[in-house]
């Protein structure tokens, strides 16, 4: 998703800008540019492609000490130069960059045809509507106010002019940071593009402008000024490194162990049956029923414990954030509906939530960002604390949502009475044990890779589940789409002899999800379906399970809550051998963003 | 000053601690010595590392990082094949410039002998450091004649000196010209000694004499005395919880996440490792147990290596021999990761589970069992 960087200050602008850049780039991006303001004026530089294609265009060094930077992931036009950011009015004095999507574009552009359009985006009409503002008089800040007023959609701008010492930041519907430092200021889409230099970050709101000085930082909301605080963030620049890992995507899923901990630290009593969530999440024994949104994997994870709460006695279901619809059967006095986003940015699920808020429901959001845009819009958050991720498929951060929503299932049924304290004790054992169990998976990787490497030539890959074991399943076709675009399907197990089984050939190659809380005696006819077709199974769950099946088996010891979300980091760990092996840009794959900001 | 740290070795006879990870990551004081040895290298005016790794690097490369948590920056660079150590130095020719250190991932020395041989750098390379020890015999024993290393022999039979190669060199980059004259030795290895004979016979080896604490683990029953040896203040972690009626004795340390339950005793030097759950009224003395293990209700736990992700059954029973004159641990009881003790079990040193077991309730060991058995019942 595009990526914006500002900096205003006494240091050289251009090489804290690069570094920016270098940071936002996980976000994916397929085209960048940079803006410098000097004493001759605004220079600007542009290119197409990865950043390298933008360095042979940048001087080595510039004086210049205040700038702008961008990368775009491509909605309104290609990725070509003339639509890189920033984007400027007819006369090169005023310099644009924007994250979002201007939903009245077309009907405003209409309105200025006397002026040269020169990309397809509907940020450069930004920068000429502010072009005809500057001719009526008032403050920089003021013109920009009448500008933005009449923008539909979802913005975050940040605004450079020739003859101004200050850059101008604008936020509506998606994420700006502004960074205090000692030398200077940053404006950024998200913390990671700056923290190198500061930790002090303030979060802008819908509807703010920000007027930003060196010295100076006055913030707008409508005619009022209004002050954000500063938060310190608690991650570490260093943090977003690889550490000599091949990728992040594989560094991500080798520290599962230890986010998974960080992630249950002082959540889980096994002892007593209870969770300990540091935040108050509110009166929960009103909660009848729990509606979790999501996109992705977020969704894959909401699914999982949907469908574990259900067997809690929960009513429980999980919408895919793009497809919430006001459901009249959902009633707002029991309903909770709850989130899940791991950037905290995700346009679609902002859009579910903003409707359910003005449908009147409780909401609850879990996310791994502090201080992100669903954090501000909902009731409460819980945070499921895996650190940074960095690659574009997400990883880690599927496990810690899926053990952070179980534990919320497990302290909803112990308020609701649901669920006895042995129940919740056997399932909070479970769920304590992770950690251990993942670092015994990881150490079983032996067997994984010979598994991916027997698998990478299969022309499609199909993935099988039942229970908690299908959203593993989708998890996991996912996973293997996404980062080696090879074709992966997931089907319910029992849904196969209804239709997909036609795909299913000898190139074809079967990942079945035997764990228990997988429904593994069910699923094993569905693997002999396949086997007589002459596909080639790979199972997971019990070796006493598929020992009698396939040569190609993966072990889990893991209980009925736990063990389909175990076997996830198999499927991970395959998906990344394959995309490995076919040479894939595993961290940033092509059309992706990290961050889905828009819908 | 830049250190190449080699970290590559696989320490075999450290089985079965080193199954699944290398030697460099084995816990001393709740932390891997490969951290010991970096803080205490920062500590001492290192300013850049490269970490050779090769053996389950990315043990390493998960728990090293970039080095942010050390506050030095970290390179890796990879050895494929375990061939020695000057092979291993190899691998780091394009990682350094002019004159740097080398230090051994698996051995935790004094800052103050590491600062040394920074000093001594600056004068004389090649240089090595060299330390004595009261039973020299074991280690690779040097000769100094005035400042200089005259010899050095790896594990002689006899020997006059009471000197050892205390493993942290000063090189230049003319070292790996030496390696690369090198014939592997009769193991099919290049190693560092032999690269550091050869100096001998050409333009010398300078000896920086060291002294203060010098740890290496050879053995798994090592874990347990190397601890105190490191004069490190027991600590419990502020996100462990120690039941109120647990008693906690004053050579313990706790590390995050770990679960003490009512009317456990934890006594002697014993050091546990993070999200490790104790049970009520287990005993645990003079032991290590690695993270994320599960010790349930009334097991005792005394003079014994617990690996990482082991369940020990209720009421079960691991104990090794202590020296009744010295009080020091003779023979230790070793469990492998990921291995399940049942209920009732007994396993006395020098009894060894291997990694991935699965032993009966009420067995009764005393001998080495290998990695992924079934232990049915004896």
């Amino acid at each position: 998703m595009c990526g914006i960087i500002g900096y205003i200050g006494s240091d050289a602008a251009l090489p804290i800008l690069t570094g920016g850049l270098d940071r936002l780039s996980y976000r994916g991006y397929d085209s960048a540019g940079i803006a410098l303001l000097d004493g001759d004026g605004i220079q600007q530089y542009r290119a197409s492609g990865k950043l390298d294609e933008l360095r042979a265009v940048l001087p080595e060094t510039a004086s210049a000490t205040i700038g702008v930077g961008h990368t775009r992931w491509s909605t309104h036009g290609p990725p070509t130069t003339e639509n890189a950011h920033p984007q400027f009015d007819c006369t090169g004095d005023i310099a644009v960059v924007h994250n979002g999507v201007i939903s009245n574009a077309g009907a405003l552009r209409a309105e200025l045809e006397d002026h040269i359009f020169t990309s397809e985006t509907d940020t450069e009409l930004i920068a000429h509507m502010l072009e005809d503002a500057r001719t009526a008089g008032g403050t920089a800040a003021t013109q920009i106010r009448s500008v933005i007023e009449q923008l539909e959609g979802s913005y975050a701008l940040v605004i450079a002019l020739a003859d101004d010492a200050h850059l101008y930041a604008v936020r509506q519907h998606s994420p700006l940071v502004i960074g205090d430092g000692s030398h200077g200021r940053f404006i950024a889409s998200d913390v990671p593009a700056f923290i190198e230099h500061t930790d002090a970050v303030r979060y802008l709101e819908d509807g703010d402008l920000a007027v930003v000085g060196e010295e100076s930082l006055h913030i707008m909301s409508g005619d009022s000024r209004v002050s954000r605080p500063v938060d310190r963030v608690g991650w570490d620049p260093e943090v977003a490194e690889k550490g000599g890992f091949a990728h992040f995507m594989l560094k991500e899923i080798i520290e599962q162990p230890d986010a998974m901990r960080q992630s249950l630290s002082g959540r889980v009593d096994p002892a007593s049956g209870t969770v300990n969530f540091e935040t108050d999440l509110g009166q929960l024994g009103g909660v009848d029923t729990v509606v979790l949104v999501g996109c992705g994997t977020s969704h894959y994870a909401a699914s999982y414990a949907a469908t574990a709460m259900e067997s809690n006695g929960i009513h429980a279901e999980a919408v895919i954030a793009s497809e919430y619809r006001e459901r009249p059967h959902w009633d707002t006095g029991d309903t909770l509906i709850i989130a899940v986003t791991q950037s905290g940015e995700t346009a679609d699920t902002l859009t579910a939530m903003r409707a359910a808020r003005r449908q009147g429901y409780r909401i609850m959001a879990v996310t791994n960002t502090v201080g992100s845009s669903i954090t501000r819009l909902c009731d409460h958050s819980v945070f499921i604390r895996a650190g940074p991720e960095i690659g574009v498929a997400a990883t880690k951060t599927f496990s810690t949502q899926v053990a952070t929503l179980l534990l919320f299932g497990v302290a909803l049924g112990e308020v609701r009475g649901t669920l006895s304290r042995t129940e919740r004790r056997r399932q909070l054992e479970a769920i304590d044990a992770l950690p251990g169990q993942l670092q015994a998976m990881l150490d079983a990787r032996a067997v994984i890779d010979e598994i991916a490497a027997m698998a990478a030539s299969a022309s499609n890959h199909v993935f099988i589940g039942r229970a908690l074991g299908l959203p593993v399943a989708r998890e996991g076709a996912l996973k293997l789409k996404e980062i080696s675009y090879a074709h992966a399907e997931a089907f319910p197990a029992g849904e196969l002899k209804h239709g997909p089984l036609a795909l299913v050939t000898e190139e074809t190659v079967v990942y079945a999800l035997l764990t228990p809380g997988a429904e593994p005696e069910r699923t094993v006819t569905n693997v002999k379906e396949v086997q007589a077709r002459g596909a080639t199974v790979v199972a997971i769950g019990q070796p006493e399970r598929w020992r009698p099946l396939t040569e190609w088996g993966i072990a889990v010891d893991a209980s009925a809550t736990t063990g389909p979300l175990l076997s996830t980091l198999a499927l991970q760990l395959i998906a990344y051998e394959i995309a490995a092996a076919a040479g894939r840009d595993i961290d940033q794959p092509r059309n992706l963003a990290k961050s889905v900001t828009v819908e | 000053m830049h250190a190449v740290i080699l970290a590559a070795g696989a320490g075999r006879r450290l089985w079965p601690l080193t199954a699944y990870r290398p030697k460099p990551m084995l816990p001393v004081a709740a932390r891997p010595i490969i951290g010991h040895v970096i803080e205490t290298a920062a500590a001492a005016g290192v300013n850049a590392i490269t970490l050779v790794v090769g053996y389950k690097a990315d043990r390493i490369r998960d728990y090293v990082g970039d080095g942010a948590r050390f506050d030095v920056p970290v390179s890796y660079v990879e050895q494929q094949h375990q061939l020695g150590t000057a092979h291993a130095l190899a691998q780091a020719v394009d990682a350094v410039d002019d004159v740097f250190l080398v230090l051994n991932g698996d051995q935790i020395v004094d800052a103050s002998a590491i600062a040394a041989v920074v000093a001594a750098a600056d004068q004389e390379t090649p240089g090595m450091a060299v330390t004595s020890v009261d039973d020299p015999i074991a280690y690779g024993v040097v000769t100094v004649t005035d400042g200089w290393v005259t010899a050095i022999d790896e594990k002689p039979n006899q020997t006059t000196s009471g000197l050892i190669n205390a493993g942290i060199y000063a090189f230049d980059t003319t070292i790996f010209d030496v390696i690369d004259g090198l014939s592997p030795d009769l193991a099919g290895e290049l190693s560092l000694v032999a690269a550091i004979s050869r100096c001998i016979e050409g333009d010398g080896v300078a000896a920086v004499p060291t002294s203060g604490r010098w740890v290496d683990v050879t053995a798994p029953g090592d874990l347990l005395t190397v601890g105190a040896t490191l004069h490190r203040e027991p600590a419990i972690d502020e996100t462990a919880s120690v039941d109120a009626t647990a008693v906690v004795g004053p050579g313990v340390t706790l590390a995050a996440d770990v679960r003490v339950g009512p009317h456990v005793v934890l006594s002697g030097d014993v050091d546990v490792g993070a999200n490790v759950t104790i049970g009520p009224q287990v005993n645990v003395e003079d032991s290590v147990i690695m993270p994320d293990s599960h010790i349930e209700a009334t097991a005792t736990v005394a003079t014994s290596v617990v690996g990482q992700n082991v369940r020990i059954g209720r009421a079960a029973v691991t104990v090794g021999r202590t020296t009744p004159e010295t009080d020091s641990p003779d023979s230790v009881v070793v469990i492998g990761d990921h291995s399940r003790i049942g209920p009732a079990a007994l396993l006395e040193a020098p009894a060894a589970v291997g990694v991935d077991c699965q032993v009966a309730a009420g067995a009764h060991l005393r001998d080495r069992i290998g990695d992924a058995t079934q232990v049915v019942s004896r």
